[in-house]
């Protein structure tokens, strides 16, 4: 899910950037430096939309440097246990299908395809039901559960199931 | 803050960061993003040959995935969904999946049977209708 | 601090997890004689009322062959439930190790005259209480999990195991594991194919239709092995829960135990010289009350001990009849009196006088012995009354001694001395299970002073719960 929220960073800024750019200089490089991180707690930070509001700067003792704590809007991309989104197939293979929703790749095992659908091998790899009817492989779109979530420091990583109501391919690219 | 093993987005459960935040369907961040976009090639001129991968990323992902493109009706439907008491979360994943029956509804949004919350199957009915006519006639 | 509800927890562990866990190696025949299940449980009985304790001394206590005896401990090293340590030493620095021991009373004296200079590798092993802890949450945890995740049919997260190696992954490490090469995950330390997991409990044996008739007898089956599992877990749940807030025991390394047993000894010698606990064990192999260091002296009017004498196994419900049997033993002997079962205990633990019940215990006595073969019964009858003037004569030394001392420990030490000197007449004629049978009691009487009335309820609550099945 994308959020609109307000996060708030010390940026320091060397005095060479003072001057009547210091704003500019410092929200520049909030951007620079936040935009496309991801941690555990916000997810990826996508955008940075505006600016709330600049405190007042410090000199940092012995360094010359200015501390300025910022507040700022932006958009972040968390994904939820538990939710339901839609992504893009990336690969399959006999283990199950990768897909991706923005920055976040999800990994859907085969167990978590439902059943009727069987693992077929070739150029385009991919999960097919016995009639033919539906059919999974790269580029296919499809929706999808979260049912589990692994976080590192700049990586999140899913884990889905297609296996449910309403939960399976919603766009063939083979038919589209 | 909620650890994530005990985080469910089928309860609602998304910890303290996250619950009274605005959620963003798609469509809008669809809009946000390429306000975003253009405003970095603005910036950086001729220089800028590519965008940063998370954006990029985000964008071709909600640019695919948005029910509504135009802006009116983005916000059009952020209007019709506000009036039916939804959670932040449960309007973005309606606005987002767009489901055609009460029971698809249902099904991608848990929180809605939590009784009590007089969701009942007619009040869900109506909202679907709305969300279809705005879609008729973006 | 008390160890006591930690080593309930062992019990209760040792029960519901090892009871049936042969400690044979692979290769040797499987005969109903070499049956030895239950081995397991005896081992973590007995450590439960040790500290550090040498193998070798394990084992001789415990009437184990020493391989056997490792090959169980190695085991419980790996499900992380003892801590062991290794070292060579001299006949003489294994004295060390006897003089500590000596000195938290359990396990044999100090021997004379074995002095080789001759290096030995021995193998000490106590149990730790702080993993046990983590160890039986987290198994409780894994088990409930797993069966209520396949219940709710909630997608649970595909493992993953290396065949070659016996690495674990599981769904979310999928981006580390694809390969470019085939469709298979595979091993990140050793490239081999891994092998996905089938960690379906209930479709293991309802295989095939398919259709919506095995969907339901695998809900069933699944909602009965977790109701099962409820039940019969329960006591184990519930202890688990007790101890959460309870510091567990903590003994230290080998060497910080020993240093610190001696200087416990140096400091109480006086009076350790008086009762002199070394010497009542004395070829019990085992004294029966463990670390005094840690105030919890056990008090011990032991007429179960002379009881004992001459008789087999069965003795062991005779035994504990001055007690509330815990729930695992009620199945042995199904032959039970009520207050075994713990139905008169109540009003005489709240007695908690030792010399006033007295002779309520010995009602229970005989009313117990009457069960029981007619052929042991003038054995006993002459041993009990040997006991118990034995106990009038130690009543008297235990006014005197009172008289001196006035701290915890050392006024409730006389009555220990009882239980040892009972037993001590009947050197060479124990047995392992009754070995067994008077330190339970032990604990059980012991707890009269402040546990008893919730420990009571538990064990009372327990009684229903049929652990064959567990």
């Amino acid at each position: 899910m994308f959020f609109h929220i307000v996060l708030e960073r010390n940026m320091q800024l060397h005095p060479r950037h003072f001057g009547r750019n210091l704003r500019e200089n410092l929200v520049s490089k909030l951007m620079k430096d936040v935009e496309g991180t991801c941690s555990g707690q916000h997810g990826f930070v996508v955008a940075i939309t505006g600016i709330e509001n600049i405190g007042k700067g410090m000199i940092r003792d012995g360094t010359g440097f200015v501390s300025f704590p910022m507040k700022y809007q932006c958009v972040v991309f968390r994904p939820f246990k538990g939710e339901i989104l839609e992504a893009v197939v990336t690969m399959v293979n006999k283990m199950g299908f990768f897909a991706e929703a923005g920055p976040v790749q999800i990994f859907v095992s085969n167990h978590l395809i439902p059943d009727d659908m069987e693992f077929q091998t070739g150029d385009m790899p991919n999960y097919t039901t016995s009639d033919g009817s539906v059919k999974i492989q790269k580029d296919s779109e499809v929706r999808l559960k979260i049912i589990g979530t692994r976080v590192d420091a700049t990586e999140i990583f899913c884990i889905g199931t297609i296996k449910d109501d309403f939960l399976g391919v919603i766009n063939d690219p083979t038919t589209a | 803050m909620l650890r994530a093993e005990d985080e469910d987005a089928s309860e609602l459960k998304l910890g303290d960061d996250f619950l009274k935040a605005k959620c963003l369907m798609n469509s809008e961040v669809a809009i946000l993003l390429e306000h975003r976009c253009d405003q970095m090639k603005h910036m950086s001129g001729e220089s800028m040959h590519q965008l940063p991968q998370v954006l990029e990323k985000s964008l071709q992902y909600v640019k695919r995935f948005s029910r509504f493109t135009n802006q009116g009706s983005v916000k059009q439907v952020r209007e019709v969904l506000s009036r039916y008491q939804l959670a932040e979360f449960e309007l973005a994943v309606i606005g987002n999946l767009c489901p055609e029956t009460v029971e698809e509804a249902k099904a991608v949004v848990p929180s809605l049977k939590t009784k009590g919350r007089g969701h009942d199957d007619e009040a869900i009915d109506r909202l679907l209708n709305d969300l279809m006519m705005i879609k008729k006639f973006e | 601090m008390s160890i006591e509800p930690f080593n309930k927890l062992v019990k209760l562990t040792a029960r519901a997890f090892y009871d049936d866990i042969p400690t044979k190696g692979e290769n040797q025949p499987k005969t109903g004689r070499s049956d030895n299940r239950g081995i397991a449980v005896v081992v973590l009985d007995a450590l439960s009322r040790r500290q550090w304790v040498r193998e070798e001394d394990l084992a001789k206590d415990l009437k184990l062959h020493s391989k056997q005896l490792r090959r169980t401990l190695r085991f419980f090293e790996e499900e992380k439930l003892v801590t062991r340590d290794h070292r060579r030493e001299t006949a003489k620095g294994a004295k060390v190790h006897n003089a500590a021991v000596a000195a938290t009373g359990d396990g044999p004296p100090v021997k004379e005259g074995e002095e080789k200079v001759k290096m030995h590798t021995h193998s000490y092993c106590c149990l730790d209480y702080a993993q046990i802890c983590d160890v039986v949450r987290y198994r409780l945890h894994r088990l409930r999990k797993k069966l209520k995740d396949e219940l709710e049919d909630k997608n649970t997260v595909q493992e993953y195991v290396c065949p070659n190696c016996g690495k674990r992954y599981n769904a979310l490490d999928a981006l580390q594991l694809v390969s470019m090469e085939d469709e298979y995950f595979h091993c990140e330390s050793c490239n081999g194919e891994l092998v996905a997991e089938s960690d379906k409990l209930a479709s293991q044996e309802v295989v095939g239709d398919g259709d919506d008739n095995a969907r339901r007898r695998r809900r069933e089956k699944l909602k009965d092995l977790l109701q099962k599992m409820e039940v019969q877990l329960k006591p184990l749940m519930d202890q688990i829960n007790r101890v959460k807030d309870l510091s567990p025991p903590e003994f230290g390394s080998l060497q910080a135990w020993e240093a610190r047993a001696s200087a416990a000894r140096c400091a109480e010698n006086g009076e350790s010289s008086a009762m002199d606990p070394s010497k009542s064990s004395h070829g019990m192999g085992y004294g029966g009350t463990p670390m005094p260091f840690l105030g919890d002296t056990k008090v011990e009017v032991d007429f179960s001990g002379v009881e004992g004498k001459g008789k087999d196994i069965k003795s062991e419900a005779d035994g504990t009849s001055l007690k509330v049997l815990p729930p695992w033993m009620i199945k042995q002997g199904m032959n039970l009196t009520k207050e075994q079962r713990g139905e008169v205990k109540q009003e005489q633990k709240m007695d908690g006088s030792a010399s006033v019940a007295a002779p309520e215990f010995s009602e229970d006595k005989k009313f117990s012995t009457e069960n029981n073969e007619k052929n042991i019964q003038d054995e006993y009858l002459k041993a009990y009354y040997a006991a118990l003037i034995k106990r009038q004569q130690e009543e008297e030394a235990k006014k005197a001694q009172e008289t001196q001392i006035s701290d915890g420990p050392s006024a409730v030490s006389p009555n220990r001395r009882v239980g040892m000197k009972s037993k001590r007449e009947d050197e060479g004629e124990d047995t392992v299970d009754w070995e067994e049978a008077p330190v339970t009691g032990n604990a059980e009487n012991y707890k009269v002073h402040d546990l008893n009335v919730e420990a009571d309820a538990t064990a009372d609550d327990e009684d229903d719960i049929d652990w064959e099945e567990g």
